[in-house]
């Protein structure tokens, strides 16, 4: 590792994220900097499992990452358990009252401290890999979202990157616009939720009051930008859903949203503006609480140093997002998003839960300005992303008629030829999700998908949890989890 | 006509600006004082998440004043959970119906089954049936897709309904608000409450008086 990393350079590691049997062959997964390629296993291992390498590849070539776990992602992650005088295996879970979701957390404990912890995540294995084989791309789409209900939008965002990567479909500037707006507004509502979620642990209700409705705020702010509160159905492959192009999603707000139904026709720009204006109210009063938190002692003592995943640990778990952001590391995929020119990564020091906490708050208040950006471009009518000149002037005029969209005509145009061709290929996506970097890897042939890997952040996440809770109390447990923002949904596929 | 032509100007008055954030409140002024006028129209009951509601029974006429749900999460995509997270958020207020959400199955009068259950997690979903004490109702919400096959391979008594799909948290509001027994609690006609026809929405109620 460059130890240089004192004086504020990049850390250009090569991370291991996944670990693919193909056809008899093993390849890797890699992240190098803020891209992703597959290569052979053998060329990205050699130093670090202790085999001589050959002549051409060196230290510096070995990925780093939690090989053994990936090569098992359905058995259990995390440490043995500990044996010793009056241990016992602590059994939190499957339905445990303190987590939403399903799944065990053994907990090697002689009663308040805990010695070790491995985490079953298998009651949410649903297959969902192995359930792509033979679908078109279009219905792998569907398979995409199903795997985390609340990172639906980056899997979908990752798995359409894959597939127009293997197809060679182009995606027009305002479309990428739109993704990058819905990656935004997923960001800030599964931040939100983390935020809330720590502060109703410490017990400071009013906080978690507000931050609660602020949650839900956002998620009506999606049904207005998308008509999903969760941006289920927003991302096709080579763009977006014609509708929320064409601001469709605006005029179909039902009574359902608590609100009189509007009688204004579809209207693409002002649903826009309307967005934008929810989003900087949503700023400023989550600025507003988030400074106010900061003083409470009783909340951040909390956090405080509660488990620390530092610069070492990190990349040897394989994690990714806030966590790794936390512990000084600027990896993040949007530093390579040409539609970001000023985008610069939020890092913290101490890699701790309140560390983790403050990396995602003010993320928030960035994804908010990003959004806000985002529209203000769309709206001014230009959009500075590579592909064709004209087409890319910013959003369909509602009296062009472009109820189809121009953007699914061109991707339907594109994928049909590329079905009639009878063309395979394979192709590496990756987004950035509120916890960390999701990647698909999808193989196509004959126009059907032949193979599907999603590497999840929640794995990783888990298996660094699982190392920095050993050793302590059972209070601190909530605290810890909670901070990573980790789904099993989403590490058991 | 004159409700709907008020409603107008107060929209007026507060200069509709499509660029500001619509307020929290509704934007018409109740008549009589607010809280006696929500009371009596059950704004809530009536508005939401009736149109599927006419397949959901309520468990018992005890629940009519209180209900204590457990969630209880058997292989769904975690977005089933994010919207019972939003439920329980200060725009709903569910405790004003006397909902409640519980840690243990021992407390609960009616088990909230998130999602198609997988494999491995239907002893676990057995066991958890087995505590709940009588009497008790089971509400199933579970995910269109992925299609899985375990739907049959569990038993779920006392089923006061299922739904297939992603229901938003006002749905949801709107299926407890049925299992509680109707939606007027005492004013409603009889416990296994008869399906209600979808209730209107504000802007054809509006345009009925026009």
């Amino acid at each position: 590792m460059s130890s240089s990393d004192a004086t504020g350079q990049r850390v250009r590691r090569r991370r291991l994220l996944g670990v693919i049997q193909a056809d008899g062959d093993g390849y890797n997964l890699v992240q190098e900097g803020d891209g992703m390629s597959l290569e052979p296993a053998a060329a990205s291992e050699g130093g670090a499992r202790g085999e001589s390498p050959t002549a051409s590849v060196n230290e510096e070539r070995a990925a780093i990452g939690p090989r053994e776990l990936l090569a098992d992602r359905e058995g259990p992650i995390g440490e043995a358990p500990v044996h010793g005088a009056g241990v016992f295996d602590f059994r939190y879970g499957p339905f445990a009252g303190g987590f939403p979701e399903a799944g065990v957390f053994h907990l090697s404990t002689y009663g308040e401290r805990i010695l070790s912890c491995r985490i079953d995540s298998s009651y949410k294995h649903r297959g969902i890999e192995a359930s792509m084989a033979g679908c078109l791309p279009d219905e792998g789409l569907r398979w995409a979202e199903a795997v985390c209900g609340n990172f639906a939008f980056a899997h979908s965002l990752a798995y359409c990157r894959a597939v127009e990567g293997a197809l060679g479909i182009e995606v027009t500037g305002t479309d990428r616009r739109l993704r990058l707006i819905g990656l935004e507004m997923e960001r800030i509502y599964n931040h939100l939720l983390v935020i809330a979620r720590l502060a109703q642990a410490a017990a400071q209700k009013v906080l978690d009051a507000h931050l609660s409705a602020l949650f839900e705020e956002a998620l009506r702010l999606n049904r207005l930008f998308a008509g999903s509160r969760l941006l289920a159905g927003v991302n096709r492959i080579g763009g977006v859903s014609p509708m929320i192009a064409a601001g469709g999603a605006w005029a179909q707000r039902g009574p359902a949203d608590g609100r009189a139904a509007d009688t204004r026709p579809p209207d693409g720009p002002r649903a826009l503006e309307r967005l934008a204006g929810g989003v900087e109210v949503l700023r400023t009063r989550f600025e507003r609480l988030y400074e106010t938190s900061l003083s409470n002692r009783n909340y951040l003592d909390r956090l405080h140093l509660i488990g620390v995943a530092g610069a070492e640990r990190a990349l040897a778990t394989g994690l990714t997002g806030p966590s790794l952001r936390a512990a000084s590391d600027p990896t993040d995929l949007r530093n390579a998003e040409e539609l970001l020119p000023g985008f610069a990564p939020i890092t913290k020091a101490e890699g701790d839960s309140l560390a983790r906490m403050e990396v995602r708050a003010e993320e928030i208040l960035q994804s908010c300005d990003i959004v806000r950006s985002q529209i203000a471009s769309l709206l001014e009518g230009g959009s500075t992303g590579s592909g064709a000149g004209a087409s890319d002037r910013g959003l369909p005029s509602p009296a062009a008629g472009a109820r189809e969209g121009r953007s699914e005509v061109r991707a339907k145009a594109l994928q049909a030829k590329a079905l009639r061709a009878a063309e395979g290929g394979s192709g590496i996506g990756a987004a950035e999700s509120p916890s960390g970097t999701i990647a698909w890897w999808v193989d196509l042939s004959e126009g059907r998908i032949r193979r599907a890997y999603a590497s999840t952040p929640s794995l990783f996440g888990f298996r660094a949890f699982a190392e920095v809770i050993a050793s302590h109390i059972f209070t601190d447990f909530p605290f810890a989890l909670e901070s990573f923002g980790l789904s099993f949904a989403d590490a058991a596929r | 006509m004159t409700r709907s032509m008020r409603s107008e100007s107060s929209d007026e008055r507060r200069g509709s600006d499509p660029s500001k954030p619509r307020g929290k409140s509704p934007t018409r002024r109740p008549p009589i004082w607010w809280p006696l006028f929500g009371l009596g129209r059950q704004l809530t009951e009536r508005r939401h998440g009736y149109a599927r509601a006419g397949s959901l029974k309520a468990i018992d006429s005890l629940f009519r004043r209180s209900l204590f749900v457990y969630p209880i999460d058997v292989g769904n995509s975690n977005a089933l959970n994010i919207e019972l997270a939003a439920l329980r958020t200060p725009q709903y207020n569910v405790h004003r119906f006397g909902i409640f959400f519980t840690d243990t199955p021992r407390h609960a009068d009616l088990l909230l089954v998130l999602g198609r259950p997988t494999p491995k997690s239907s002893l676990p979903l057995a066991e958890t049936i087995d505590q709940l004490p009588h009497p008790f109702g089971i509400l199933h919400l579970y995910e269109p897709f992925p299609p899985a096959t375990h739907l049959d391979e569990v038993e779920l008594p006392n089923l006061v309904g299922t739904v297939e799909g992603t229901p938003s948290a006002e749905e949801i509001l709107g299926f407890l608000l049925a299992t509680k027994g109707g939606p007027g609690g005492r004013w409603s006609a009889s416990a296994d409450s008869s399906p209600r026809e979808a209730p209107e929405s504000n802007a054809e109620r509006k345009g009925e008086r026009k």
